[in-house]
This record gives structure tokens, sequence and C-alpha cells, in this order.
């Protein structure tokens, strides 16, 4: 017989409501529910979180027309797929007549269908990889360096009451980015600056929290291996304005400015759009500062 | 049977979870015309390999792994590859006040639009759309002590910032 506290209770409380408990944890579940009115008080009060919670969520729905939309495609499709290979590699004029057969409908989806596919033809031909587009190489190393350096943190910025004061201990200098970061605007909390250096790169790693989660802002050398392209533009970086990254695991955003010399990256677990915000107030300004130093050189 | 009459079968199925799909989708790419275009993409995926799903299976889980693996591969295709690093075991947050009553729509969606997108995903997915724990680390392509641990951080990042709140307008919040 499993015997339930409180604070198993609050535990597991998600799950039960989840019904993904054993059979036997359910029952210790309802057995403590039964003796403690505290706790069948929050059994509730989660139960209407959740409620609460479907409400809002589900009043979104997808678009009115979007069904007819997707019935329209996928009926063209089944009569793509009903015809022999030979007869679509015809092109063009043998698909314009096999669809005059077809209604009205489907012949104006399949001509829109045509023009979608030369427009994607014609950019994926045209369009040169992105000058200014930064290396996987360089964001890789910015998001698990936030994930492990800005991580080792955690525990003591979130426990300890004082900020961390390591910054001190490191060059000066480096402090003096976070001057110019605007991040009180954003309810940020600045707790230290200092070298970071992984796979043979160095660069200044400035660490910020909000509530229970990090944001990681990098200044990185602009050389080669932070391009895609393997060679460094010769803009002043600034013109290409925010650029944003979403990982694969949809775990990090990285936001990124870049000058002529440096690319200043912010890196976080927020939504795309917090971390541009964030990335507007932490690394634009930075950049900007930079850009005054690079200019004087 | 006729492909029309498939067809027929697939969308009466199918077209159901249409606007769960939607709200999910908004989610990942957090644009409606893009939003859009991935769920036309889903439901076409899932048409192609329609006689392949056996009947009796969870329709609707199928069609979210179809979902994600479809955003996955576009992000791998345009934006940049991660190495996988190890999930650190999300720490227990010591303190667990009791969950406020009587929280309007416009509180609890802000308090999960601020929730980070790690989180918030296997959020959306257990509590609005109740797939299962085993269906979420299927569709998320991540194990089941992950979607476990994030749920758990998730939910009580989220009460935590409504106790806050509820704190700051001076509503009710029963001590212990
Ligand atoms: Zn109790
Ligand atoms: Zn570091």
């Amino acid at each position: 017989m499993q015997v339930m506290d409180c604070r198993n209770f609050k535990e597991v409380l998600d799950s039960y409501i989840s019904d993904e408990l054993s059979v036997e944890t359910n029952h210790a579940v309802l057995r403590h529910a039964e003796l403690c009115a505290g706790c069948r008080g929050e059994m509730a009060a989660r139960r209407n979180l959740r409620s609460t919670l479907r409400g809002a969520v589900t009043a979104t729905t997808a678009p009115p027309d979007f069904r007819n939309r997707l019935r329209e495609r996928l009926r063209e499709e089944a009569t793509v797929q009903a015809t022999p290979i030979s007869a679509k590699r015809d092109g063009f004029f043998s698909n314009w007549f096999r669809n005059l057969a077809v209604p009205q409908f489907a012949m104006a989806t399949a001509l829109l269908v045509l023009v979608a596919i030369g427009v994607v033809y014609l950019f994926s031909n045209s369009s040169p990889a992105y000058a200014a587009e930064l290396s996987p190489a360089l964001l890789n190393q910015a998001t698990s360096d936030h994930d492990g350096c800005a991580s080792i943190w955690r525990t003591r910025l979130f426990t300890e009451n004082d900020p961390v004061h390591d910054a001190e201990k490191f060059d000066p200098t480096l402090l003096d980015l976070g001057k110019y970061s605007e991040h009180q605007a954003l309810g940020l909390t600045f707790h230290y600056a200092h070298l970071c250096g992984h796979h043979g790169r160095k660069y200044v790693h400035l660490v910020y929290s909000r509530n229970n989660d990090l944001v990681s802002l990098f200044v990185a050398e602009r050389d080669a291996a932070a391009m895609k392209s393997g060679t460094v533009p010769t803009d002043d970086g600034l013109q290409h304005g925010l650029q944003q990254f979403q990982n694969v695991q949809d775990k990090f955003t990285v936001s990124a400015y870049q000058t002529s010399k440096h690319v200043v990256l912010v890196v976080s677990t927020f939504t795309a759009q917090q971390n541009n915000e964030i990335a507007e107030k932490l690394a634009k300004p930075i950049s900007l500062h930079l850009r005054k130093i690079e200019s004087k050189n | 049977m006729s492909a029309t009459k498939r067809l027929s079968e697939f969308e009466e199925l199918a077209f159901k979870h249409a606007d769960q799909l939607f709200r999910v989708a908004l989610r990942l790419v957090r644009n409606r015309a893009k939003a859009e275009d991935l769920v036309q993409e889903t439901y076409f995926q899932a048409w192609k390999s329609f006689h392949r799903f056996e009947s009796g299976t969870n329709l609707r889980a199928w069609l979210f792994k179809i979902m994600f693996n479809s955003h996955y591969t576009d992000l791998r295709r345009n934006k940049f590859e991660m190495v996988p690093v190890e999930e650190t075991i999300a720490e227990t947050l010591a303190y667990d006040p009791p969950t406020p009553q009587h929280l309007t729509e416009e509180e609890v969606l802000a308090a999960l639009e601020r929730l980070p997108r790690e989180f918030q995903l296997p959020v959306i997915l257990a509590d609005i759309e109740e797939l299962s724990y085993n269906e979420i680390a299927e569709v998320m392509q991540i194990p089941k002590g992950t979607v476990m641990s994030r749920l758990h951080r998730g939910r009580k990042i989220l009460r935590m910032e409504l106790v806050n709140y509820a704190r700051s307008y001076g509503l009710k919040v029963a001590e212990q």
C-alpha cells in the first residue's frame, strides 16, 4: 500500500488529471483526496485551470474556408495520382487539356498550383545563398554554450538573492558591454560577463535572466567560420538588421545582429518573437556601440 | 474502393481534427498563413500515406506526428541543424503554492504565452489537445522522460506565473 503525503499528491496531481498514473498511484491519490480537504481544493483548482486554458486556446479555429481549400487541393491531387506518369510528364498543355475535363474549380486550382510551382522554381534557381547567413557551426556553438555554460549558473541565480558578481574577475572592458544593453526595459537582470572559449573560438558571454529563464548574449568575431558561405561579407552588417534562427528541436531561438567585425547573438528558450524583442534591447545597442569602436580603428 | 470514395472517407475521418492541428501549427510557425500551409501539407502527406494507416489506431496522433515531422524537415532545410544536447534534469522548484481560483481566460492565456516554447508545446499537447504522454513523445520526437520533465516544469512555471499575477492584483490565494 502506497502512502501519499500532500507533497507527493501535488507532484503527481497533473498526471492524475491526465490519466497517466498507474492503478496503484491512482488509488493513493484518491485515498489522499478523501482525507485531505486542502488537496481536494487543489485538485479542483487545477482542473479549473486546465478547463480555462482549454477554453481560451480552443477559441482559435482554422479559417472558415480552410476545409474547402483543402478539399479542392486533395481532389486535384487525387486526379493527378490517377493519371499515368507519361501524361504527367507531357508538360503544361497536356495537363491543360486533361483538366478541361474536370470541373471548373479543379481547373482553377490546377492553374494556381502551376503558378505556384513556377514561382518556387524561379526562386530556388535564381536566388544566391544569402550572403550574410550565419554558419550552423556558430549557431550550434552559441546554443550549446547557452545550454551548458549559462545553465551551470542557473541554480545559483535562482537560489541566491545576491546577483553573481563574478564579472568583476574578468576584463573590465567586457563588463563595459553590459552597460550598453537596455535590459531593464524588459525586466531582465544582468548577471555576469565573461570570456567564453570553446572549440577554438573565443567570445564574450553576457548572461541575463527573467523569472526562471536565462538569456545569453554572445559577441563573436565575424570571421569566415561564422558565415555559412565561408566568406566574410564586405558590408557593415547592420544593413541586414535582425536575423532570426530556430533550431530543429525547437528548443532555442537565436536572434543576431552583425557589424563589420562582430556578430552579436541572443540565445534563449523564449518564443522567436520574444527573443527578437529581447535582441532589440540587448544586442542592437551593443552592436551600435561596436560599430562606433570599429569605425575608429 | 474508388479513389474518390477513399478520399471522402479520409476527409470524413481526418478533417474533424483541422482546428486542433491549426492551433498547434500556429504555435509552431506563429503566422496564420504559414500555419495554414503547414496543415495543408500535413493533410496532403497524410492522404498520400493513408493506405498505410491502420484503422483503429489514433488518427489524431498520427496527423500530429506528420505535422511535426514536416515542420522539423522545414527547419532542417531552412535553418540550422542542432547537435543534440543531453537533456538536463529539470530541477524541482521547491516552492509550490496553491493554484489560484477564478482565473480568467485572458490571464491564463497571457501566462501560457510567457511560457518558454520548450515547455509551451508539451503543455498545449497534453493539457489542451489531450494527447497522452506517449503520443507527445512520438509526435515531438523526444523521449517520454523528457516530455514528463518538461510538462512538470512547464505546468509549474505556468502556475507560478498565475500565483504572482493573483498576488499582484490582490486576489485571494489560500495560504497553507
Ligand atoms: Zn493533502
Ligand atoms: Zn560562458
